[in-house]
């Protein structure tokens, strides 16, 4: 191995381990501020990784703001900080009051963790013994697992091999992320030399973390895609896991996600639109927790804000999340109309005083001043929008699932029969309703989004790229609200061997 | 009482101190209390779990059905065929050779202009419209945005002939492209292969030196 691949194996293992401090330290500040809720191992490893990605545009935006250079020892001295802040504060700050009860344990974790007060080689042999028990209890709960991390690990190898390809990332984040590895900067000379293409000004989360591997190890810039991807899929599958109390539910969930043709592509892409789809998924499930007492709406708020750092347009899904938490949430429902203010103030930093008095560009020049009374324009864009949803090229079979789960949902709220776990008040069991009312009333604050866009800048055809990729932020809430619908769900847990855990989490 | 036609009021979970006893909280517990836990169905918790080797395989077997037969559930193979495939044909050769392979036509001139040009060149280029005619193409090609070709040729600036670029007024190259520019810096020189590409020197301004 020559000495420049030995030293970019080390960036790539330093850059690795920034991340991973980033995301510890992260993880411990909001879990001591009570944002975050205990969760198990896998979840809190899923967490870790967002919650690194996420923090990636702020660490950038924030240099950029003081004027300290953006390279690797001042990202990897912010890392270090963070952790050290995070340790901190979990050592010696006052114990928090557990507002919100920590999700159950699964027998498996419960075993591994009183294998690790043993010496390390019982530990291992518990686990290992754990993992066995689980596979043949339910084989096809781990054959799903398995899947989910092949489709990671595919991503990982495409991103590895291909080059960034696609036009919107070569044109926009691509070249900022990689301009500020040469200059240290985010407004670097792409906005003081060019006629630069609007996607250099999205809002900076896929060019500040394609920048952050730049710096760290070019040769693999869109490193943070399989990252995304594995982050998501810990998390996502933890969350069904914990409503269903089933992990095939839990797997097949993720594993359809990932799968539907456009979305899989995504995989090996470096766009806005999978962070997007991430953030506002977790969004809208710590919604979902809150309304089941085990998360708090600063949760949501959160998700919303880290979302709205991927596109300016996903602070509409957080303000549609407002008025479905104050018809849904039993108690404290005001409280539901602050979940969109963070990701509207960081709206208005990006768009009015970052992008538009700092780096000179109107962004508001891509919409219409004013809300016109078009009929014809609005069939349009919801006509587009469902011929989208139902094109096979794009999402499969996907929109069969659209009226089955409703279909589903009617079904099992005649039913007597709740799954055991799934018990409790009409919102605590009603989980595939909630979703679908959120999903259908954030797609009612989303379409006006094309509805307002100015035709001589943004075209009312290219509705074909972007609702296209808009709507991935739909796909795991619909998979989710499938897979907790009452039949499928009672079905599920059979595969799993286990008829009546309790839901958790 | 199976537990499932038990009609909950509490909050379900686990006792944090038992070996995984399926227990609810009574109505009127705190959220976080440990007060007030009722045993729910320690039969249950005792007895061995079921295996669910039978409806796993049901399960299984509308997978690989639905991976043989949808265009959602295709997309698995599909994915790891590609993925395959892009190791192996991938693996073996460097980036640059990569780069080529999945990059636009355009982006040759990009590295040529790289190659020949100093660092501090200012670079004039043919209309974004006259590329985007002459290549027919549907998509925006490499050369055909500033941005995507300031990406190959940093530090050098590209700028489009007729965009209000701020260093419009500062180039001091025009890259000749398809005869494109030719008539204004040798409008004597033939229309052969030696004069189809090819870089001139440009004074800031508008004429050739």
């Amino acid at each position: 191995m020559t000495p420049d691949a030995h030293s970019s194996l080390l960036a790539l293992a330093v850059g690795l381990l920034s991340l991973a401090l980033l995301g510890a330290g992260a993880s411990a500040l909001l879990r001591r501020v009570r944002i975050l809720p205990a969760v198990g191992r896998a979840e809190a490893a899923g967490l870790c990784i967002l919650l690194a990605l996420a923090a990636v545009p702020w660490l950038c935006v924030t240099m950029d703001l003081v004027g300290l250079p953006i390279t690797r020892v001042s990202l990897g001295a912010a890392s270090v900080l963070i952790a050290l802040a995070g340790l901190v504060a979990t050592r010696r700050g006052p114990r928090p009051t557990a507002r919100v009860r920590p999700p159950q344990a699964e027998p498996a974790d419960m075993r591994a963790r009183d294998a690790g007060r043993t010496p390390w080689r019982g530990a291992i042999g518990a686990g290992l013994r754990a993992g066995v028990d689980a596979t043949v209890r339910s084989p096809a709960a781990a054959l799903l697992a398995l899947a989910v991390a092949s489709i990671v690990l595919f991503s990982l190898a495409q991103v590895a091999i291909y080059p960034p390809r696609e036009h919107d990332a070569l044109v926009g984040f691509d070249v900022v992320g990689k301009v500020l590895s040469y200059e240290g900067v985010y407004r670097s000379s792409v906005f003081t030399k060019l006629a630069f293409n609007a996607q250099c000004v999205y809002p900076p989360f896929t060019a500040a973390n394609q920048g952050f591997w730049y710096l760290f190890h070019p040769a693999i810039a869109r490193l943070w895609v399989p990252l995304l991807a594995a982050g998501f899929a810990l998390v996502f599958w933890s969350r069904v896991r914990a409503w269903t109390g089933s992990r095939t539910a839990a797997g097949l969930a993720t594993f359809l996600t990932l799968l539907v043709p456009e979305l899989a592509f995504h995989l090996t892409v470096g766009q806005t639109d999978l962070p997007s789809m991430v953030y506002v998924s977790l969004g809208i499930f710590a919604l979902i927790d809150r309304v089941r007492g085990r998360a708090r709406l600063a949760a949501a708020a959160l998700f919303l804000l880290f979302a709205t750092t991927a596109r300016s347009e996903n602070v509409l899904f957080a303000v549609a999340l407002a008025p479905l938490g104050v018809l849904v949430l039993r108690a404290r429902r005001a409280a539901a109309l602050l979940v969109p203010v963070p990701a509207l103030a960081f709206f208005v930093f990006w768009n009015l005083i970052y992008v538009r008095t700092l780096i000179g560009l109107n962004p508001s020049e891509y919409f219409l001043n004013a809300i016109p009374a078009d009929p014809g324009r609005l069939a349009y864009v919801v006509g587009s929008a469902a011929r989208i949803i139902a094109d096979p090229a794009n999402f499969g079979e996907l929109v069969w699932l659209l009226p089955i789960t409703v279909t589903l949902w009617v079904a099992g709220r005649r039913s007597r029969h709740m799954p055991a776990g799934m018990g409790g008040s009409v919102q605590e069991r009603d989980i595939t309703g909630l979703l679908l009312a959120i999903l259908g009333l954030s797609m009612l604050f989303y379409l006006p989004f094309f509805y307002m866009w100015n035709e001589q800048r943004n075209p009312l055809w290219l509705m074909h790229y972007t609702f296209k990729r808009g709507f991935f932020r739909f796909v795991p809430g619909l998979l989710a609200a499938f897979v907790t619908a009452p039949p499928v769900c009672r079905f599920l847990r059979r595969c799993d061997g286990e008829a009546g855990v309790p839901a958790g989490g | 009482m199976p537990l499932h036609n038990r009609r909950f009021s509490g909050i379900i979970g686990r006792h944090p101190q038992t070996e995984g006893g399926i227990y609810e909280a009574a109505p009127d517990a705190r959220e976080g209390s440990r007060g007030g836990w009722l045993v729910v169905d320690r039969q249950r918790v005792l007895s061995r779990p079921r295996s669910g080797i039978a409806p796993a395989l049901v399960l299984l077997l509308i997978l690989v059905l639905f991976c043989a037969v949808t265009r959602w559930g295709r997309t698995y193979p599909q994915f790891a065929s590609r993925t395959v495939r892009a190791l192996v044909t991938g693996l073996g050769v460097d980036a640059e050779a990569r780069r080529r392979a999945v990059l636009d036509e355009t982006y040759p001139f990009l590295l040529y202009l790289r190659e020949v040009t100093p660092p501090q060149s200012v670079i004039l280029l043919p209309p974004r419209e006259t590329i985007i005619a002459k290549l027919g193409v549907d998509t925006i090609p490499l050369l055909a945005s500033a941005s995507s070709a300031y990406s190959f040729i940093y530090p050098r600036v590209p700028v489009h002939d007729g965009d209000a670029s701020p260093y419009a007024e500062r180039a001091n190259m025009i890259f000749v492209w398809d005869y494109w520019g030719l008539e204004r810096v040798d409008p004597q020189a033939p229309r052969d292969e030696e004069h189809r590409y090819k870089l001139y020197p440009w004074t800031p301004g508008g004429s050739p030196p």
